[in-house]
């Protein structure tokens, strides 16, 4: 099944789909240490 | 962490209802704020849980004045770390909007970051996170 995308084409993030989409850029921050490299960076 | 678990997750739990849902990307970036921060993971959880529990039943004010309790007693040099730790809840949806960059200013407000460094932190920020998209609609 399509992903639906609002009218600028970008993913609705308010379905299904979508928000199993931001939960898997979420883990993929998480695994990078988005936030750890940026506070280590900043305030470390 | 000097700041307690429960401040971090109060002023977190603003960050997470500012949309009003509490979605499995935020339950994830709570888990990696834990790790961050380097703050018991299940403490944190339970933490959070409560305070949007919590924030489910207060009014718009209620809901500031428990926001500017939290920030308040976050130790002076660990402010920035937790808004750090703000901004990388409002990116959970890979997406910043005008309602969220209004919130983010709201917290560095409570937290008394001003906001030019407010700004360059989410510039940083920005910089760093390539998939983010950036939405200016209302």
């Amino acid at each position: 099944m399509a992903v639906k995308k609002k009218a600028d084409g970008t993913v609705d993030k308010r379905t299904k789909e979508g928000k199993e989409i931001c939960a898997r850029m979420a883990k993929a921050r998480k695994a990078q240490n988005s936030l750890k490299n940026r506070i280590k960076r900043l305030f470390r | 962490m000097k700041t307690s678990i429960e401040n971090i997750a109060a002023v977190i739990a603003a960050a997470i209802w500012a949309d009003g849902v509490y979605d499995p990307a935020e339950k994830i970036t709570v888990e990696e704020i834990a790790d961050a921060l380097e703050l018991d993971e299940k403490a944190f959880k339970a933490a959070v849980d409560k305070q949007v529990k919590a924030l489910e039943k207060m009014s718009e004010n209620q809901a500031n004045a428990a926001l500017k309790d939290a920030a308040e007693a976050v130790d002076d040099e660990e402010i920035g770390i937790v808004f750090e730790a703000a901004m990388q809840m409002l990116l959970a949806d890979s997406e910043l909007s005008r309602a969220e960059v209004s919130n983010l200013l709201v917290i560095a407000e409570a937290l008394g970051i001003e906001e030019e460094d407010a700004i360059l932190m989410l510039a940083d920020m920005v910089k760093t996170e390539p998939e983010l998209t950036i939405n200016m609609e209302d």
